[in-house]
């Protein structure tokens, strides 16, 4: 995993929960988008994002393109760091609201 | 008569423009490749061009190159090819090695954009003064001369941060005879702040 954290956006939110809904799932980019709804210029940066901060780890397809009887894809999948971050960014977005006691009440 | 070969001319344009929607697809995602970076380049080539092929219709693959093209200012922000900034101002390079102190040309704007020229007259100090000098640009993918510089043996180098650094010596002193690093932007306008490295 990289020193540091990756950004996160709505949209890599969405990236990263589809991972982690089902960690052991490779998905090509176009199954991604459609999972997710993105476009594939905002997609790709995400998921190049993703690899470098270690994330995600990416493989070609393992049958021969001639077996495929079309190119081999690449499949992006989710990696045992990129469960943990996913687990906590996705935790702290769905943790409710805190309310600080010492604000008080408001006076009217 | 008219409103039939017309409606037939529309018919056979659409088909023969939902022939070429594949091409199209193709070529795009060819040229947004091609602003990668060279560690990148073939593989995004190769995989977007297997997902435009795994795409059911014409529709669709043309959609997905269009999404690559429309985000193509980030795909190039994070990934693209990053390129020498073209210079502007004088920097002069101060030598301070074996031989003493001395002055080292200035650099001027290139005429190609991403290329660093060295012009100038060299003094250096009293022992610098021979040998062929070169002047390259050096860092992830910044390794090609860019031009010459006649005087001292002098290296400037531009890395990836956008620091240029001059490495000189000459037939008359022990190489590398110093290292002077220059701080800040290339891209800027006034004179760069220079630092000895040593």
């Amino acid at each position: 995993m990289g020193t540091d954290t990756p950004r996160l956006t709505h949209q890599s939110l969405r990236v990263l929960k589809l991972f982690s809904e089902d960690p052991a799932a490779s998905r090509a980019g176009a199954d991604i988008m459609r999972a997710t709804g993105l476009a594939s210029g905002t997609l790709y940066p995400i998921l190049l994002r993703f690899e470098n901060y270690g994330l995600l780890e990416s493989t070609w397809e393992m049958q021969a393109p001639a077996a495929l009887g079309r190119p081999r894809r690449r499949l992006y999948s989710i990696t045992l760091d990129g469960r943990a971050f996913a687990h906590k960014a996705l935790a702290e977005l769905s943790a409710p609201f805190l309310v600080q006691p010492s604000l008080g009440t408001v006076q009217s | 008569m008219t409103a039939l070969v017309l409606s037939l001319f529309i018919g056979l344009l659409g088909a023969e423009i939902h022939v070429c929607l594949p091409a199209f697809a193709r070529w795009l995602i060819r040229w947004c490749a091609s602003k990668l970076s060279p560690d990148l380049r073939e593989r995004m080539l190769e995989e977007w061009l297997a997902e435009v092929e795994a795409s059911p219709s014409h529709f669709q693959k043309v959609i997905f190159a269009l999404g690559l093209f429309t985000g193509f200012n980030d795909l190039v922000r994070a990934h693209g090819e990053k390129k020498l900034p073209k210079i502007h101002g004088d920097v002069n390079v101060t030598l301070t090695g074996v031989s003493g102190t001395g002055s080292v040309g200035n650099l001027t704007p290139s005429s190609e954009p991403g290329e660093v020229q060295l012009t100038g007259h060299a003094s250096p100090g009293s022992s610098a003064t021979a040998g062929n000098s070169t002047l390259a640009a050096v860092g992830a993918s910044l390794s090609s001369a860019v031009g010459s510089f006649s005087g001292a043996s002098t290296v400037l180098a531009v890395n990836a941060a956008g620091n240029i650094g001059a490495f000189a010596g000459s037939s008359s002193l022990s190489a590398p005879a110093v290292v002077i690093r220059a701080v800040g932007s290339l891209d800027q306008s006034h004179p760069f702040g220079l630092t000895d490295a040593n």
